[in-house]
Parts: C-alpha cells; sequence; structure tokens
C-alpha cells in the first residue's frame, strides 16, 4: 500500500499549494452530472502522466520512421 | 407498454439540456437554449455527422414538432426509434465491455472535434441491429477548457467496476448495477477485488486511489485547486487510451457456469431435434410475428430459427455464460435480428430508480408478438414449484402467441430434477398442463414430438 500513500500525499501537497489560487467557476454550467471533486482531483494528479505518454507515443513512431530511413529500409509514408 | 402518451419520459429528467418526450404514439427530444451552443457545435464541427456514419450514435431528424416545454425550448428532434430498451444489469460480460470501448471510442471523436461527453452512463448505450449504439443525442458539451473529464467518475462506476468484479471476481457481481442505478461505488469495488488488483496499475490508480480520493476529498471546493489549463487535451486522450487499454484487456471466460454445455449433454437424438426444429420454424411461419421473446434461449439455437426470418428476436437465459456465447457469436456473424439477454424468469428484472419508475420492468417492456418456451415449464413448474396456472397467467401478460414445449415426468430430465426431492407435483401431467393453459390459451396446433415424448403447441392468447 506504499504506493498508494504516496499518491495520497502527492494529492495532499497538490492541494495545499492550489488552495491559495481562488478561480472562478470554470466547469462548464451544463455538466449537470457531479464529476466528483475526488475524481476531478485525481485527473489533475495524472494528468501530466497520461499527456506525457501521448506525447511519447506521437515521438516514438516518429523515432522508429527516422531510424527505419536510415537503415534504408522504404520510410513509411504514414508518418503523421 | 405503459408509458404515458404525453409527457416526459419518467427516465428522462436529470439533464437541464433536455428531455425526452412522447406525444402520439412518437417520441421525441426537446432540446434547451441552454444547450443551444453545445448542438450548433456538434452539428456543425462534424462531429454528429462523423459519429452516425461510423454507427456509434444514434441518428435523428430535426422536425416542427411543439416543444412539450415552450418556455427555454430550442428545438425538437426525433431520434430513431429502438426496438427494446435493455438494461446494463441485463447484458454479458462483452456487451458490457463493448458499450464501454463505444463510450470511449466516442469521447475519443469527440476531443478531435473540441467536444467531451458531460456523461458517461451505460444507460446511454443501447444495443441496435445487434450491436451497441450511443443514444443521448445530447451528451456532448463543448470542450471546457483545461478542465478532467466531468464523466470520469460515472465512467468508472458503470462501466470499469462491474467489468472489473465480472472479470476478476464473480460474473454474478454484474446484478450489482441493479441495485446501484448510477454504477457500483468504488469503494465497495475497491473492497471486493482481490489484493492483486493493486499490481495492476489500471485497476489501481482508476479504482483503488479514486474510491479513496473520493472519500477523502468529497464535498470539497474543487474549483480553487484548478487554474487554467491544468488539464490539456492531450491528458484527456491518455485518460480515455489508458481507460481503453484497461478495457481491452479484461476477458472471461464463459465456463464453468451450470448451462455453458447444456447443447452437450441434452438427451434429443439428431432425428428429435431435426423434429423439434421443424416444428418451431412451422409453428413460427403460421403464427407470422413481427417480435419474438425466446425465453431460456441457452446460447440461441432455437431463437435463430426466428431471428433467420428476419424477425426481432430477443434471446433470454438465466446463465451469463450461455449469454455470452449467443452474443459471441452475433458479433462474429454480423447478426442483426438479434440481442441476447440475462434474465432470470423466476425473478425478473424489476421497475426500479426514482418513484419506481426510471427503469421498466420486464413486463412494461413488453409484451412480444411471440414466446417461445421451449424445455423451459419443467424448470419453473418442478424446479421453482410453480403451479402451471400461474405460470399461464405470467406467461399470458407477456406474449401474444406462445409456442410451448410441455415436457412428460417421465423424460429424464424432470427425472433429474425429481432425484433428489419428493415427487409432490400431482398436477404436473399433459391433461393438467393443457387445462392450465386453456384458461388463458387457446391451442391453435399440438404436435407430438418424435422421438422424445415432447409434445409442441402453439398458442394464441384469450383477449
Amino acid at each position: 500500500m506504499g504506493v498508494g500513500m504516496d499518491f495520497t500525499y502527492g494529492l495532499h501537497v497538490f492541494i495545499g499549494i492550489f488552495d491559495q489560487a481562488w478561480a472562478s467557476g470554470l466547469v462548464s454550467p451544463y455538466a449537470y452530472l457531479d464529476p466528483g471533486s475526488g475524481s476531478y482531483l485525481l485527473q489533475l494528479l495524472i494528468a501530466s502522466a497520461l499527456g506525457g505518454l501521448v506525447v511519447l507515443r506521437m515521438y516514438w513512431s516518429r523515432v522508429t520512421a527516422f531510424f527505419r530511413r536510415i537503415f534504408g529500409k522504404t520510410p513509411p509514408d504514414d508518418d503523421a | 407498454m405503459t408509458t404515458p402518451d404525453l409527457g416526459a419520459l419518467p427516465s428522462s429528467f436529470r439533464d437541464p439540456s433536455g428531455f425526452l418526450f412522447q406525444r402520439s404514439g412518437g417520441l421525441f427530444r426537446q432540446i434547451n437554449r441552454s444547450f443551444q451552443p453545445d448542438y450548433e457545435q456538434l452539428i456543425q464541427s462534424g462531429l454528429y455527422e462523423k459519429l452516425v456514419e461510423d454507427r456509434l450514435l444514434i441518428p435523428h431528424e430535426e422536425v416542427d414538432e411543439p416543444p412539450l416545454e415552450p418556455a427555454g425550448a430550442y428545438r425538437v428532434i426525433r431520434p430513431e426509434r429502438i426496438g427494446f430498451i435493455s438494461n446494463p444489469y441485463e447484458w454479458c460480460f462483452s456487451q458490457l465491455k463493448d458499450a464501454a470501448l463505444l463510450t470511449l471510442k466516442v469521447q475519443r471523436i469527440a476531443l478531435k472535434h473540441q467536444m467531451s461527453l458531460k456523461d458517461a452512463s451505460a444507460y446511454n448505450v443501447q444495443f441496435v441491429r445487434g450491436r451497441p449504439i450511443l443514444i443521448d443525442s445530447l451528451s456532448f458539451e463543448r470542450l471546457p477548457k483545461g478542465q478532467p473529464w466531468t464523466a470520469y467518475r460515472q465512467f468508472c462506476q458503470h462501466f470499469l467496476a462491474p467489468l472489473l468484479l465480472m472479470s476478476k471476481v464473480d460474473i454474478r457481481l454484474a446484478d450489482l448495477l441493479r441495485v446501484y442505478i448510477d454504477g457500483i461505488p468504488l469503494d465497495l469495488t475497491s473492497r471486493l477485488l482481490p489484493a492483486r488488483t493493486y499490481l495492476s496499475p489500471g485497476a489501481l490508480i482508476h479504482i483503488h486511489l479514486h474510491a479513496r480520493a473520493q472519500a477523502r476529498y468529497a464535498g470539497q471546493d474543487v474549483h480553487r485547486a484548478s487554474k487554467q489549463r491544468q488539464m490539456g487535451v492531450n491528458a484527456l486522450v491518455g485518460l480515455v487510451d489508458s481507460l481503453q487499454g484497461i478495457v481491452t484487456r479484461l476477458t472471461w471466460r464463459p465456463a464453468g457456469t451450470a448451462w455453458g454445455d447444456y447443447y452437450a449433454f441434452h438427451n434429443y437424438s439428431k432425428i428429435a431435434m431435426q423434429a423439434k426444429r421443424d416444428a418451431v420454424r412451422s409453428m413460427l411461419e403460421e403464427a407470422r410475428p413481427a417480435s419474438v421473446w425466446d425465453l431460456g434461449a441457452n446460447t440461441g439455437e432455437f431463437s435463430r430459427l426466428a431471428s433467420d426470418m428476419d424477425i426481432s428476436t430477443l434471446a433470454f437465459d438465466i446463465d451469463p455464460a450461455a449469454v455470452e456465447r449467443n452474443y459471441r457469436q452475433v458479433i462474429e456473424d454480423g447478426e442483426t435480428h438479434m440481442l441476447p439477454l440475462v434474465m432470470d424468469f423466476t425473478n425478473p428484472s424489476p421497475s426500479i430508480g426514482w418513484a419506481h419508475a426510471e427503469r421498466q420492468s420486464l413486463a412494461d417492456r413488453g409484451p412480444a408478438d411471440l414466446l417461445m418456451a421451449l424445455a423451459l415449464v419443467h424448470h419453473l413448474a418442478i424446479g421453482n414449484n410453480l403451479p402451471l396456472d400461474r405460470i399461464a397467467t405470467f406467461l399470458r401478460r407477456l406474449g401474444r402467441w406462445l409456442i410451448i414445449e410441455f415436457v412428460p415426468k417421465s423424460d429424464s430430465q424432470v427425472q433429474q430434477l425429481l432425484s433428489s426431492r419428493q415427487d409432490i407435483f400431482a398436477e404436473y401431467h399433459e391433461a393438467g398442463f393443457e387445462a392450465a393453459f386453456s384458461q388463458h390459451f387457446r391451442t391453435v396446433r399440438k404436435q407430438v414430438l418424435e422421438e422424445s415424448g415432447r409434445s409442441m403447441y402453439l398458442m394464441e392468447a384469450r383477449s
């Protein structure tokens, strides 16, 4: 459960830092559903990790395409 | 059906963007002015067109129909009608999984059009022509910049939690969806899941930590915790990817349940099986029903006699493994007239939710044009101590025509049911069966099946 406790601690620190900031309600008024405070905060906490994975995946295909070109194989033209 | 002919549907009230209502036999959706900019973006961004083209969202028409509540109304649309509304607690594992993957796929496409699903309820998905489809056209909101996904909690409770419980603990935990109408609470899920799920990052984050975060920060003001751009589109896509990966990897093997291998161990010879199939087929041709409910359908062998005739068929069975096998075949073969569902006829889906009216009971979603009750009555009468006349009364409520197989006591299946108990069923014989049913149905045709000792009846309800 050590990992779990680290995450909860991290959440705690995170909230502490932003507690001073005051932002007007940024949640869409048409989102009638209660997103849940905990769910909201958890996502913010893992956001950078999730975003990073997406960027990594995007660049990974470019990296492999680059190496394929170097080694004389037909470069893939779906490099997007 | 007992839906009111004029008025908003009892299940459609939570979302201020609009609601469904019925008028003169037609089903309409009123869109309120508060939702106008979102609806316009849905259409103008091309998201609607893309989703309808890929058959991920139910199509609708914009109509001139007057709104039910003119104050605040923007316009009225008419969504394509769905044959039968099923509930997530009636779905087998793969149906729930496919509904989850559909929701995530839609969210990913929505993000590309600067929109996002504002809810992720399993009740927003229905099965149409065999496949899952999103039915709530008002689920899309303009992407709120920097905000986490509003529907994340609901997705975890409606989809991820039950799928994990069905896969890692017991398939029967799907029934918890009937008890918890907004999905299974995450803290309960966390407690029920085995300890080894703490080692899997997906379950760890989206269930265990999620549950703790919910408990820890319940009711606290989160607006102050976020400044602009805290969760960019990449992070939202990453979240969808993460959930998609986890759901895709969840599996369940349909084996080890009591009825899974039924057809391997039945007592029909080839001739008897063919005779039964011929009898059912000819009775279907005689009745020409528009819809069929096969009760105790197992993997749908006889249900397909109806669906192959292009009749809309629901194949109900108490065993999730049988329904799972049936559904996998529907998907593999691209069948469009078959919907397998899990149902216990001794305890069928009740009306649940607010005012006992949010989700309809099974009987309220009927009646069917024709019911098939093959190799079923002895399970109800002997296995469940149900008097034959009560069985007849309930079947009369569920359908107009009836194809029903009477299995006599001499049959080995009945002998097996009686093997460990006292035979208190003095009234269980063919004459008793015919007398009990003749109060509610008239027998159109009776056919004795070769080589099996059983009889097949085609009956029509008395008015």
